[in-house]
């Protein structure tokens, strides 16, 4: 996608584009100035006008946190940034990690003092009290109370993987948990150049090695390639190479991310077909007694704005108050006072259950949408990252990320949950209106790149997997 | 569970009007793909099916709650340079 310039967007960037809540902040001092203001030309993004106006698209989707990547990616699988343990003696688990390392690779999990915090009130922190910890907290779908000693395996009972293009990146979210990287709660390690699935770790490091599935230069598309041969996990994050990721200044001029996204939009789409019956991903075509129909949910999430202008101010500032120990931002509708709720990004939703029904006729379902005025920002079609993990929490019956909700370091909190947590809605569930009596066949999403130029990317432009720059 | 139907009781009627719960169940997918871009907002990525006017219905994307940003940035008096990338 075409983008020439990379507009700043750490935490003092969103302040600064923020504003105060009047939104006119984004002009980053570049040349030409005011490049934040710019928008995507429509050809570039045929696919994701052709999935949004065909399946589902978010007016309200809210970046949980006010930062970049590092914190994004952990927010879309632990619910929370926060540097370190509840520990008695201090409060800094009240804290997010605020903005990405120097380094965009890492070796094992991270102890350092090169991530920044900001605590409750907002401040930050550029040398933190103490070093981020590597400590036990809940994933989606791992937890340290979940580990088998002999196995070194962590996960609560959903199967999963997380692919990536490249391992020790700030996009790959799993590496700051111990049990996830080492298949043992053993803090010690972190910090101590032991990299995650390492042989040093319980059983070769046999959790991270079990879910992670890094591109090869013989592969570049693996999750292509499990939907292709029925092997698609209960969940999966698929993270992309910096080429198709539509990071501004990383996808050589092409618009390669909206043809990734709509490949694997089409390869569970027409799995059935493509399968010779094997498998049924989309949901409509197999037959409902032999487990050869598995329905799928597609969830296309933006990490962070990327420092681009939108119009919308974030639905909710908390802001605590106190002092150390006594913060007072404990309630729910005040999760995580300091550092939530960042800008919108783009939220793509694909599944047999998601659009608009009349008659035979099936058209794009737009949560929140506009009539003569756009009114519909609030419940339930105010939607964030912590949506999404409610919604996969719900779907496969896993328990909730800290179940007792009382411990901000590893709690989080969706809008659509309800107010106040009452929790009255399942998060993202307006998608899933055609659910369950009027399933819809699939409606192929028209790409210029075949999956066959995904698969072969790496060899045919003698390329190796990318991940992200330090963004 | 009797405390949930309580708040439930005692909340539905501050819901807005144009609330109702979508019917799903536990299970109704046996997938969740979670697939994670990079860095933009909606404005931004889909700035060019903007209707003319904020919150317009015209256009080609009626219902989507978007703005063209070019708009937006003579708002705001901003420098009048317009990029479409």
């Amino acid at each position: 996608m075409i983008a020439g310039f990379d507009p700043n967007h750490q935490n003092a960037d969103w302040v600064k584009d923020y504003d105060g809540g009047k939104m006119d902040g984004f002009c980053d001092g570049g040349s030409p100035p005011c490049q934040p203001y710019s928008f995507v030309r429509f050809q570039d993004i045929a696919g994701y006008f052709a999935i949004a106006t065909t399946y589902g698209f978010a007016n309200y989707m809210f970046q949980t946190n006010q930062g970049p990547s590092l914190e994004a990616h952990q927010f879309l699988f632990t619910g929370t940034s926060a540097p370190v343990a509840v520990n008695g003696s201090n409060d800094y688990f009240w804290y997010f990690v605020e903005n990405n390392p120097a380094s965009a690779t890492s070796s094992g999990c991270p102890v350092n003092t090169d991530l920044s915090w900001i605590d409750p009130l907002g401040h930050t922190y550029s040398n933190p009290p103490l070093n981020s910890e590597c400590y036990a907290h809940d994933s989606l779908v791992t937890g340290a109370t979940y580990c088998n000693s002999q196995t070194g395996i962590c996960d609560k009972s959903a199967t999963w993987r997380y692919y990536t293009p490249s391992a020790g990146s700030i996009w790959d979210a799993l590496d700051a948990i111990p049990e996830v990287c080492y298949g043992i709660n053993d803090p010690t390690r972190g910090g101590n150049d032991i990299a995650c699935g390492s042989t040093n770790s319980i059983n070769n490091g046999a959790e991270w090695s079990a879910h992670m599935r890094i591109s090869e230069t013989l592969d570049s598309a693996p999750i292509l390639t499990d939907i292709a041969n029925c092997q698609l996990q209960q969940i999966s994050w698929v993270i992309p190479d910096s080429a198709w990721s539509d990071h501004p200044e990383s996808s050589g001029g092409l618009p390669l991310g909206p043809a990734w996204v709509s490949e694997i939009v089409n390869a569970v789409g027409q799995s059935y077909a493509n399968s010779n019956g094997a498998c049924d991903y989309w949901g409509t075509s197999g037959s409902k007694t032999n487990g050869v129909v598995q329905p799928t949910a597609i969830l296309v999430a933006w990490d962070d704005w990327g420092g681009f202008y939108d119009h919308v101010p974030p639905f909710s500032i908390p802001q605590g108050s106190g002092t150390a120990n006594n913060w007072g931002c404990n309630g729910p509708s005040e999760w995580g006072c300091g550092y939530a709720y960042g800008f919108r990004v783009p939220f793509l939703v694909v599944s047999e259950y998601t659009g608009t029904q009349s008659e035979s006729t099936y058209t794009g379902y737009i949560s929140g949408a506009c009539g003569s005025t756009c009114s519909n920002n609030k419940l339930p079609f105010q939607h964030d990252f912590g949506s999404i993990l409610a919604f996969a929490e719900f779907n496969f019956g896993l328990p909730t990320i800290d179940p007792s909700g009382q411990n901000r370091d590893a709690d989080y909190n969706a809008p659509d949950w309800g107010p106040n947590g009452t929790h009255i809605n399942t998060p993202l569930s307006d998608f899933f209106g055609l659910y369950p009596n009027y399933p819809r066949p699939f409606v192929p999403i028209a790409v210029d790149y075949p999956a066959s130029y995904f698969h072969n990317y790496y060899s045919n432009n003698n390329a190796s997997p990318m991940g992200p720059d330090m963004d | 569970m009797k405390l949930f139907h309580r708040a439930l009781v005692v909340l539905l009627p501050l819901l807005p009007a144009s609330f109702a719960a979508a019917q799903v169940q536990p299970n109704m997918f046996s997938h969740i793909i979670i697939v994670v871009q990079e860095n933009r907002t909606p404005d931004n990525l889909f700035g060019a099916h903007a209707p003319s006017t904020p919150c317009g219905t015209l256009g080609d994307f009626p219902g989507a709650d978007l703005a063209a940003p070019e708009l937006a940035m003579a708002a705001a008096a901003a420098p009048a340079t317009l990029f479409i990338r």
